[in-house]
């Protein structure tokens, strides 16, 4: 697929979105270029606040993100979302992985995003090395509250059956345990964050 | 070179909807139609792929014995952790209650005072006196008890009650010091009363005369009235005792609901 700048002086616009992406969906070419050419402006301007303007990184980041978008357009039977959020969160992210790797490997050529979507085992957590993760994850889970701990444990280690966790808990359903298990998964995903923030991803360390 | 730079550095979920039903990627009967959202939501969102993988590395390196979960705290240490939490609220508590309680000791118990406090008055302290009721003193009886100093060589005494601004009037003679107002006197509610006592013969009275005004009232009245005469101290801990008591509600209150939160958070 070819995704160029339209030279067309009207063009459609935010309201238009729903018909472009249904006709999009429908494997119309046209409609991908105009959901393109919506996009291409918010985009552009959420990468330049991530990477420097030099280098290819930029334009990269952005043709990865449309053709991500459109990919994921033809691939899911409805989108319902803000579509330019969408993928102004796609570029936001994929900017982060730039950075991160950039800092590590600052001359090697970066995965495509294409790839990266298409293997399903890749995650932010590939940037850290493997003592590095549990060292963190260590960390993360000293600073969870007691009430975490312990169910985790009774997860993890002593492997009890969600069944009998639920009435332990005094849940109705099964789900409830799964639930709480993702709340304090998302607690010690907070401790993480903080301390892949903290791993230099200032602009300047770059340059 | 850009000079603004995103400063942040978390990943976001692309679709916080979908990436709020996660939880729900490895539940066993989860829909089928959801598990095929998700799978496609994982395919561009890194945030949610995060906490996947996090979630996967956190169970291998169990399994592997590689990562140890900490205990969490001892029911014992949890118990007294609240306990602590509470102690803060009771010493507020307790000082709040003695506050009040010596309040009530200081404005209710003992002898009513006078309204004008306990100024002496040069010559007023050996002078033949009402010594009930007190000057303002509230009433609430209907049949209240006079009671004066006795005077050397009284035969007996005059009793006149007045009402200032009013028609009110009794009298009667006695011979005793002391003396209950009768129910047939209709003594009027909410009124200023004025006292005198007339010793027989009459020239055994004080050049002041012996008289006090009081006032019949209801128990409202009467908790003013001892509010007001009261010593100064008695009102400056009974308002101690009240902002104490609000406090250890407030802090009471904030506490209840910070642990509501916390309940719901983890579930």
């Amino acid at each position: 697929m070819s995704i160029s700048e339209s030279n067309n002086t009207s063009r459609p616009g935010d309201t238009d979105l729903p018909q472009l992406i249904v006709a999009c969906r429908q494997g119309d070419e046209t409609a991908a270029e105009n959901i393109c050419d919506l996009l291409s402006n918010p985009l552009r301007l959420a990468v330049q606040r991530f990477l420097p303007a030099d280098g290819d990184d930029q334009d990269d980041v952005l043709q990865e993100t449309l053709i991500a978008v459109i990919n994921y357009l033809r691939t899911n039977s409805e989108f319902s979302g803000n579509l330019v959020k969408f993928a102004v969160t796609i570029a936001c992210n994929r900017c982060r992985d730039v950075l991160r790797y950039r800092q590590r490997k600052r001359q090697e050529p970066i995965e495509s995003l294409t790839n990266w979507i298409a293997d399903r085992s890749r995650s932010p957590l590939d940037h850290l090395q493997e003592q590095e993760i549990l060292a963190h994850l260590r960390a993360a889970l000293e600073q969870l509250d007691p009430n975490c701990r312990s169910l985790l444990r009774d997860m993890y280690i002593k492997e009890i059956p969600p069944e009998n966790l639920r009435q332990q808990m005094g849940l109705k359903s099964v789900h409830g345990v799964y639930y709480r298990r993702s709340v304090c998964l998302k607690k010690a995903l907070r401790i993480l964050r903080d301390v892949l923030s903290d791993r230099s991803l200032k602009g300047d360390d770059l340059l | 070179m850009s000079e603004e730079r995103n400063e942040s550095t978390s990943y976001e979920c692309v679709e916080p909807a979908l990436g709020e039903l996660l939880w729900q990627y490895d539940v066993p009967d989860v829909a089928p139609e959801l598990r095929r959202q998700l799978d496609s939501h994982l395919s561009v969102c890194a945030a949610c792929r995060l906490e996947l993988a996090l979630r996967d590395k956190l169970r291998t390196a169990v399994a592997r014995d590689e990562l140890q979960i900490p205990d969490g705290e001892s029911p014992l240490r949890s118990t007294r952790k609240s306990a602590l939490s509470r102690v803060a609220i009771r010493p507020l508590t307790y000082t709040a209650m003695v506050a009040l309680a010596a309040s009530v000791v200081l404005i209710f118990g003992g002898e009513p005072r006078a309204l004008n406090g306990d100024r002496i008055v040069r010559g007023d302290v050996d002078s033949p006196r009402f010594l009930r009721p007190v000057a303002g003193e509230v009433i609430v009886d209907a049949t209240p008890r006079l009671r004066w100093t006795p005077i050397p060589h009284a035969t007996s005494y005059h009793v006149i009650l007045s009402q200032a601004g009013g028609d009110f009037q009794w009298s009667t003679e006695t011979t005793d010091t002391e003396l209950t107002i009768p129910p047939e006197s209709n003594l009027p509610g909410g009124a200023r009363i004025r006292a005198a006592v007339q010793p027989v013969p009459a020239h055994l009275a004080p050049a002041t005369g012996i008289t006090v005004s009081f006032h019949t009232g209801g128990p409202t009245d009467f908790l003013v009235y001892r509010w007001r005469a009261s010593p100064v101290i008695g009102r400056l801990l009974g308002w101690l005792g009240c902002l104490l008591c609000i406090g250890a509600g407030g802090l009471g209150l904030v506490k209840r609901r910070v642990k509501q939160a916390q309940a719901e958070q983890v579930g």
